[in-house]
């Protein structure tokens, strides 16, 4: 039907064409203009070509011409840009190449090459990104004009530009400011060259960021970004604006203003400050704390009186602030808190974790004491163990290990939990592998199990995996499923039996999964009848199956290649694991196969994408045959 | 009037040349193979590739070619109707990465070039798919085949496993729904009830909408350390436990029986399946009716 219009249409311009050049012909024989010169394109050589006879006798339309022309390509350059190409014979390559940012780091001049990565637009977002990212940290100003670039190039992503206009203060210099206060009416980037201005520090940029932050409809996060680029330019022009913007009502403005005041350092600010020590929101509280401690004013005492405070969250602020600004003295105050049982337990859990990061020695007996005291609350006995470790990890392991007897299951997991804070110092690792692996296997409460489960493997490693077999047949799901799922990274040749045996009797999928794929990662060749067996059962769950048949093909030898050829053949199983099945056959490189995979790949009648990893396997094996 | 004649005519002219251009049907592309299966699960697209069909399309210009593909009966929504689908450029074997509708224009280079176009069927039946390579509104070549969309083919299981706690015997009923056939089932209306056998009366019953991919099964339940339904039977009190988030629950004395029963409903396909609590653990019978 379309043909039929198109072709009609055709005709119709065709006719006009004739009858039009014929008459023009004759007209511009009597006539005479001057000729005008114009560009040559391949797109348009007929029409001009066409026209070559009447330029000789003196008529020239190609300004014309040209005009319709630029209006062609204009059109048709729009279009372009949306337009995908394709290369020959497939699809466009546009793999990700993350491995690559790795390999940068190691490279002499990074700069450099970060630029490159940057200004490649057939790199990934993720690749761009991550050069962006280095280069600002870099601070090197080589990547100024490739940031100012793409800032100005709208045809870039928007979170690109947005990413590389808030590294430009890094990088640049005070000859940019001008560009960043242009691009504070800009709706996407507005926020990052606020942000930009605090990293470049020019003062230059005070006025305009004062009129961001005294402008009451611009957005909380505007005039937050704001707040801390004066802080960080330090001007003293900004002082009354920001004590003025501390009755602003977000909290959020508050505490960012409190922060700049402390940066800039001037005494006016001292008062405000002060008032600020009450707050509701803990970092406005914190960070005024610490900004009269860099104006020379301590807060301790303020913040103690604020400890009688009616308001729980006023006294919760006020230990968070001490936690961070306070001295040796205040950590008796926070211990007679954490003591005592009639204060509201969330103050006294603050209180226990401030203690820890005091990193005083002489709290650990009084937070022991608490925690092993049958009669405290649960919720504060939890806190300690943590905050043991803060303070020393060898003392803490040693009484930690001995508590793991405590009666009541949710401080033993509190206990268990805490020792994944070991990640962090793996020497002392050692000392509570077997402690655990035992409550693994043998404490009451399923979710003391679970904690083990996930910390042994967490901290141990490979160490775990025995402890980890174990567990596979716990009597809770929910331990089960924790090890297998740990399992699946790490399970070695001792695990293949136990996880045979937890497949019988597995009833979860997703349990089931992390079975079968640890059995797949133990690379044992006595796991391959039960993969076999897995990927033939039609009433399995489907993703079992997949992985079954993917795992025959990582471990799987050619005593294997039978089983997956019958699933290939089956033209009645699921289309995704006869794929699969392709896919492992390949991976084999049994020739047995080569027969079976070349009928695959030459039916029309199968699915394309059935034919394809057919195709592939087969140059696999043809390869490896050759070889 | 001498002055502007000529610009009339080269008016004219210019707006032929545009038709010319426009509806230039000389430009030499065709397709010289579709490859596509002959059978498809029903189901919307998803992030497996087996829904792909490859167009091999010959460009013979020295020049690359904008068009269009347009499709009839690539993709069918629950409605029937017709509707577009994409063209894939990227697929890094779990999800499609690049990809464009088929309202968008693509350029063919010079030589062969394949597309990889996706089909997707939410209803059941025999589909022509009918293939169009457009540019500028003129068909430049197109090509047909036929997709065959089966359906699931639902069953179902129960299974159930006592353990005893104290003077209590409770039954862990595990209920699943398997789908044997290319189809995926969407929607499939599940219930779970369990049926005192004396009387006759429902206890407690749960209704749940669930998927079952094809090839495939699903449990009843989305939770995962969950059994789907609970039978508590003590010889003296039963306990306060309430089995949360499990909604089929009974409790009863030492010697009453329940029957469990499962009915899975997807379109115009009803299987249904029964034990008896307790007894011996064993199926009592399992039956499917599939009304075509």
């Amino acid at each position: 039907m379309r043909r039929t219009q198109g072709s009609t249409l055709r005709t119709i311009g065709l006719s006009l064409l004739i009858i039009g050049a014929s008459l023009f012909a004759l007209v511009s024989v009597a006539c005479a203009f001057s000729e005008q010169g114009h560009t040559d394109d391949n797109d348009v050589k007929v029409i001009k070509n066409s026209s070559a006879p009447l330029f000789k006798m003196g008529f020239n339309f190609s300004a014309i011409i040209d005009h319709f022309q630029s209006f062609i390509h204009n059109e048709r350059n729009d279009n372009a840009s949306q337009l995908k190409d394709i290369t020959q014979n497939g699809s466009q390559s546009k793999e990700t190449d993350i491995s690559r940012s790795f390999i940068l780091n190691g490279k002499s001049d990074n700069v450099s090459q970060w630029i490159d990565v940057l200004e490649n637009e057939s790199e990934t977002e993720d690749n761009r990104h991550h050069a962006a990212y280095m280069l600002g940290e870099s601070g090197d100003s080589r990547a100024a004009i490739p940031f100012i670039k793409i800032i100005e190039d709208t045809e870039e992503e928007d979170p690109l530009r947005q990413s590389v206009t808030s590294y430009m203060g890094k990088v640049g210099n005070d000859k940019h400011t001008d560009m960043l206060i242009g691009l504070l009416d800009d709706e996407l980037l507005d926020i990052p060259a606020t942000t930009s201005m605090g990293d470049l520090g020019d003062e230059k940029a005070v006025g305009p960021l004062m009129d961001i932050l005294a402008n009451e409809s611009q957005s909380e996060n505007m005039r937050m970004a704001a707040a801390r680029s004066l802080g960080q330019i330090g001007d003293e022009r900004a002082v009354e604006l920001l004590i003025e913007c501390l009755d602003d009502d977000s909290p959020y403005l508050k505490s960012e203003v409190a922060w700049a005041l402390g940066e800039i350092g001037d005494e006016r600010a001292a008062e405000p400050l002060i008032n600020m020590l009450d707050e509701e929101y803990e970092f406005t509280v914190t960070n005024s704390a610490e900004a009269l401690n860099k104006l020379g004013i301590s807060a301790d005492e303020i913040l103690i009186e604020n400890l009688d405070d009616r308001d729980v969250t006023v006294r919760k602020n006020s230990i968070y602030a001490l936690s961070s600004v306070g001295g040796q003295n205040t950590h008796s105050v926070l211990l007679e808190i954490a003591e005592d049982r009639t204060e509201d337990k969330d103050v006294r859990r603050a209180a226990i974790s401030a203690l820890g990061r005091s990193e005083d020695h002489d709290m650990i007996d009084p937070l022991t004491d608490i925690m092993e005291d049958e009669n405290e609350k649960k919720d504060v006995r939890t806190a300690v163990p943590r905050a043991l470790l803060n303070i020393d990890k060898d003392k803490a392991i040693t009484i930690l290990v001995e508590d793991l007897s405590i009666e009541n299951m949710e401080v033993r997991a509190s206990i268990v939990s805490s020792f994944r804070k070991l990640e962090e110092d793996r020497d002392k690792v050692p000392m509570v592998i077997e402690p655990i692996g035992y409550l693994l296997q043998n404490d009451e409460e399923w979710p003391v199990r679970k904690q083990a489960a996930i910390v042994l493997a967490d901290i141990a490693g490979e160490d775990a995996s025995g402890y980890l077999d174990l567990a596979l047949n716990d009597e809770h799901h929910d331990v089960r499923s924790i090890a297998a799922n740990k399992l699946v990274a790490l399970a070695d040749r001792n695990s293949t039996y136990p996880l045979i045996k937890a497949l019988n009797n597995e009833t979860n999928e997703y349990t089931r999964r992390y079975m079968t794929l640890a059995l797949v990662q133990t690379n044992d060749s006595r796991a391959v009848p039960t993969l076999i067996q897995l990927m033939q059962d039609r009433e399995e769950y489907l993703n079992v199956r997949m992985e079954a048949t993917e795992g025959l093909g990582t471990i799987g030898n050619r005593t294997t290649s039978r089983s997956l050829m019958e699933i290939l053949k089956n033209k009645d199983d699921s289309p995704e694991i006869r794929n699969t099945a392709a896919v492992s056959l390949g991976q084999i490189k049994d020739p047995a196969a080569i027969e079976l995979l070349t009928k695959i790949a030459d039916d029309e009648e199968e699915y394309p994408a059935i034919r394809q990893s057919a195709e592939l396997s087969l140059e696999m094996i043809q390869g490896a045959k050759a070889s | 009037m001498r002055k502007v004649f000529p610009l009339i005519l080269a008016g004219i002219i210019l707006i032929s040349v545009v038709i010319w251009w426009h509806y230039d049907s000389t430009v030499d592309v065709r397709i010289t193979g579709i490859d596509a299966p002959r059978t498809l699960g029903v189901d919307t697209i998803r992030s497996n590739n087996m829904n792909e069909i490859k167009i091999t399309i010959q460009n013979n210009e020295t020049r690359p070619v904008e068009i269009k593909v347009e499709t009839e009966n690539a993709f069918v929504n629950a409605e029937g109707e017709s509707v577009d689908t994409f063209i894939v450029f990227g697929y890094d074997g779990y999800r499609y990465t690049d990809y464009v509708s088929t309202q968008d224009k693509i350029k063919l280079e010079p030589g062969e070039n394949e597309l990889t176009l996706l089909l997707g069927y939410q209803v059941t039946g025999e589909q022509d798919v009918h293939i169009r390579i457009v540019n500028n509104e003129v068909v430049l070549d197109e090509d047909s085949f036929t997709v065959e969309v089966m359906p699931p083919e639902i069953s179902v299981e129960l299974d159930n496993e006592m353990i005893i706690q104290d003077e209590l015997e409770i039954y862990n009923i595990d209920a699943y729904v398997l789908n044997s056939g290319m189809g995926r089932a969407e929607g499939v209306e599940t219930t779970l009830s369990i049926i005192d056998q004396e009387t006759g009366e429902v206890i407690s019953s749960e209704i749940r909408s669930i998927v079952v991919p094809a090839h495939s099964k699903s449990a009843f339940s989305t939770w995962k350390d969950s059994p789907d339904g609970v039978i508590e039977l003590s010889s003296g009190e039963n306990s306060d436990e309430s089995y949360m988030p499990v909604l089929a629950v009974a409790k009863g004395k030492t010697g009453d029986r329940y029957v469990v029963k499962l009915t899975a409903i997807w379109q115009d396909q009803i299987a249904e399946g029964v034990i008896l609590v307790p007894y011996n653990n064993s199926e009592i019978g399992v039956e499917l009716e599939v009304e075509l």
